[in-house]
């Protein structure tokens, strides 16, 4: 915590100037009380990265590539918005991944990025020239920049941003900072303006965050089930159509993963919805997104397998490591022929047609119920199927009984998010935060079973095509050991965390309980 | 964060040249890097361009927390920021003594930096007092810019056997030769003659150069105005040799 607030008063200022002739204007009216060294003008391409899911302009950060048309040297500058700290640094090519990243920076921005890849939000080419504001000891107490940006995309130029002008404080020097600012205000220049990000991102008809991953969609409790369930099946499709293109190319694991959340939270809301929408008409719906789902799992499996045995020794288990990524190439060609058939063309096109052409008149008996009343009723019903089950586990139980709760812990969760505007915000979170803590322990106990499930079987290939694995298989065998032991202490994790998830029925009651 | 003190008790050895070389050197390098000016003289804060100047003297720096961050100034130069020096530092162990902790007061202070700074470079006053006590007990390195003399080693000596014991067992003394004259016989035989790797002294030396005086007039580090003269070149090859030392870690005094 020791660099937040401290250094926020030196965050750069973005102003906007109607033209040359006030960026003239302007410098004269800074020049009444400073010096200005101006540097030489310079052709620039500024290119702004995040991943898919803005994580790193959720917290604050930015991180950008410049390259001077007259210097082949390229620049890695990340800034952070709250606390005003930046760095310049010299790169051989952009980073995509955080272990890529230079030290620096991994330290700082690696955990909020990893496993995404960096992708390139915004490319702007323009002409900068920059100047050093320096006081009566030409000491350089403040920065200027000014820009006239052009938006590129794809190669081609998308749209001008008027003339930018920056203010880059230096720590220390606020006052002088502040009297700048003043000075660019009376020499025209406006700072009620949009970050250079936003302005740009909107002649791409895009916007900073315009995507993420987790469902918030903002229902009116005046909806009927219906209008509210199309909703959420509408942005549901969405965030499928937005992951294909990732998914396709593997530019990094997490689209595979919020594909498939977006086709099991689909797959959650039509299992609630039978009485809301035709009798029999979802039917055809949910058995494709069940296949489309046992599509996808075994890539996804591999994927997140790979993940956690990146840290395992590549000479001595070269072998396993190879078998699993044979494994995974196949799966992935095997769904991106699926992604490319017929069927799932169909299922799509279909989808949204059906979404388009639902009669607002009912068509089931629930259809005109409130949502509000709608979303409570289904809440507490899989609520209370949660409770029994979890109720019903002891420590002889087979894993069996644990799996099934954890698919109705995640219907249960798929159901508070999709409707938490519905509630007030700081109670969903609690019951959101409640529920969570239970479903990471299933989820590692879900991981254990996976990894068991994936190494048994890659020892038995192993063993039958090479003699030589002996040494692996035995190493596998000491994998599968430490895995039932550990799998059994999360088992136990999981029957505590599922007593102290019980233990707050009342407060789910309250807010559902129809 | 590595805190780096450069210290003599004799003045005019050449330990501002060498705080705000190395410092540049270190925040060139991609570190972050903070130079404490600690002379009441102001000298790094004259090389830097920064007013000598504390808002309430060392009494509000010492005042923790937002004393120290409120009065941190980025120089010119990318991740090489300053706390300036105040003509109030000549009082500074007064100041020092009035508070509890004594002698540990800089390194509570410099303690709220970590997270801030990869390196600090403290300029110390040519003195032996509280404020010395509170440098020792705040740096990991101390720094001893040392003129091939009679007389600077026999002070050298003094200060080796005044951090001998268990207190000082974390601090690690890394002196070098400093304003070297190759011309003047007593530094040539002291240089050539000095088993030096029993004493510890770095191989890197700073010649007497006039570089180094240039920097009042240009107000600026050597790197800046002179990157090809011998004294840039010098103090390349000593923060090179400080920088190895650190990595390779702590094995007690000396080597």
């Amino acid at each position: 915590m020791g660099d937040a607030n401290r250094l926020s008063e030196y965050r750069p200022q973005e102003f906007a100037v109607a033209g040359p002739g006030d960026w003239d204007q302007c410098l004269a009216e800074v020049g009444r009380q400073f010096a200005i060294q101006p540097e030489p003008s310079r052709r620039v391409v500024r290119t702004f990265y995040d991943t898919f899911d803005w994580r790193l302009y959720r917290c604050g950060q930015v991180l950008c590539s410049e390259r001077c048309q007259s210097d082949p040297a390229l620049k890695l500058v990340w800034r952070d918005t709250r606390s005003a700290q930046r760095a310049a640094l010299a790169i051989a090519e952009v980073p995509q991944f955080a272990a890529s990243l230079p030290a620096r920076l991994r330290l700082r921005l690696g955990t909020v990025i990893e496993p995404r890849a960096l992708l390139a939000v915004l490319e702007l080419r323009g002409r900068v020239r920059a100047a050093s504001v320096l006081d009566a000891d030409a000491k350089t107490v403040a920065r200027l920049e000014q820009a006239v940006w052009t938006v590129h995309s794809n190669g081609h130029a998308r749209g001008k941003l008027g003339v930018r002008v920056t203010l880059e404080p230096l720590r220390g020097y606020a006052n002088a900072a502040a009297r700048v600012a003043e000075a660019l205000a009376a020499g025209g220049a406006d700072a009620d303006v949009q970050t250079v990000l936003t302005a740009g991102l909107t002649r791409l008809d895009r916007f900073p965050g315009d995507y993420s991953s987790k469902l918030k969609v903002a229902l009116d409790p005046e909806h009927t089930a219906q209008q509210a369930s199309i909703i959420l099946f509408r942005h549901l499709l969405e965030t499928l159509q937005r992951n294909e293109e990732g998914v396709r190319s593997e530019i990094d694991v997490e689209f595979l993963h919020d594909f498939r959340v977006a086709i099991r939270r689909t797959r959650a809301l039509l299992g609630q919805c039978k009485r809301v929408f035709a009798a029999q008409a979802l039917k055809p719906f949910r058995a494709e997104f069940a296949w489309l789902a046992r599509e996808t799992g075994e890539k996804r499996d591999l994927d997140v397998l790979l993940l956690e045995y990146q840290r395992l020794d590549r000479a001595a288990f070269a072998l396993l490591l190879d078998h699993l990524e044979q494994r995974r190439r196949r799966a992935g060609d095997r769904l991106n022929q699926v992604l490319a058939g017929q069927r799932y063309r169909q299922l799509v096109e279909n989808w949204a047609g059906y979404l388009d052409t639902v009669p607002t008149s009912a068509t089931g008996p629930l259809s005109d119920q409130p949502v509000s009343e709608f979303a409570g009723a289904r809440i507490w019903r899989v609520y209370r199927r949660a409770i029994r089950e979890g109720q019903a586990i002891h420590a002889d139980s087979p894993s069996a009984a644990l799996h099934e709760l954890r698919k109705t812990c995640k219907k249960l969760r798929y159901l508070l998010e999709a409707y938490q505007s519905l509630y007030p915000p700081r109670l969903m979170v609690r019951r959101i935060k409640q529920l969570r803590r239970l479903q990471d322990q299933l989820g590692r106990f879900q991981d254990h079973s996976m990894q068991r499930s994936y190494l048994a079987r890659a020892g038995r290939e192993l063993a039958g095509a090479n003699p030589a694995a002996a040494e692996l298989l035995m190493e596998i065998g000491g994998m599968l050991e430490r895995s039932r032991v550990a799998r059994e202490r999360v088992g136990a994790a999981c029957r505590e965390s599922f007593a102290d998830f019980a233990a707050n029925r009342q407060a789910f009651a309250r807010l559902f309980k129809p | 964060m590595k805190v780096l003190a450069l210290y003599n008790i004799k003045g005019g050895v050449g330990k501002t040249a060498a705080a705000v070389n190395l410092a540049y050197l270190s925040a060139s390098g991609g570190a972050r890097t903070l130079v404490w000016d600690l002379d009441p003289q102001g000298a790094a804060s004259f090389y830097f361009r920064i007013k000598p100047k504390l808002k309430g003297g060392s009494e509000a720096l010492m005042a923790r927390k937002q004393g120290v961050e409120q009065r941190i100034k980025a120089t010119d130069y990318p991740d090489l920021d300053l706390l300036p020096a105040d003509f109030s530092h000549r009082n500074l162990d007064l100041v020092l003594d009035d508070r509890s902790g004594r002698k540990k007061q800089m390194r509570h202070l410099l303690r709220s930096l970590a997270g801030e700074y990869d390196y600090v470079f403290l300029d110390c006053a040519p003195s032996i007092s509280l404020v010395s006590e509170n440098v020792f007990r705040a740096s990991d390195v101390l720094l001893v810019p040392t003129i091939p003399t009679t007389l600077s080693l026999r002070t050298l000596k003094q200060l080796r056997k005044f951090l001998d014991g268990p207190r000082y067992a974390e601090l690690r003394l890394l002196p070098f030769f400093s304003m070297v004259d190759r011309r003047k016989r007593l530094h040539r035989d002291i240089m050539e003659n000095l088993p030096r790797r029993s004493d510890g002294v770095l191989r890197s030396f700073v010649p007497y150069a006039s570089d180094v005086e240039r920097m009042g007039p240009q107000r600026s580090v050597v790197e800046a105005f002179a990157p090809r003269g011998a004294a840039a070149h010098a103090f390349r090859l000593l923060w090179t040799e400080i920088e190895q030392k650190l990595q390779r870690g702590s094995d007690g005094r000396g080597n």
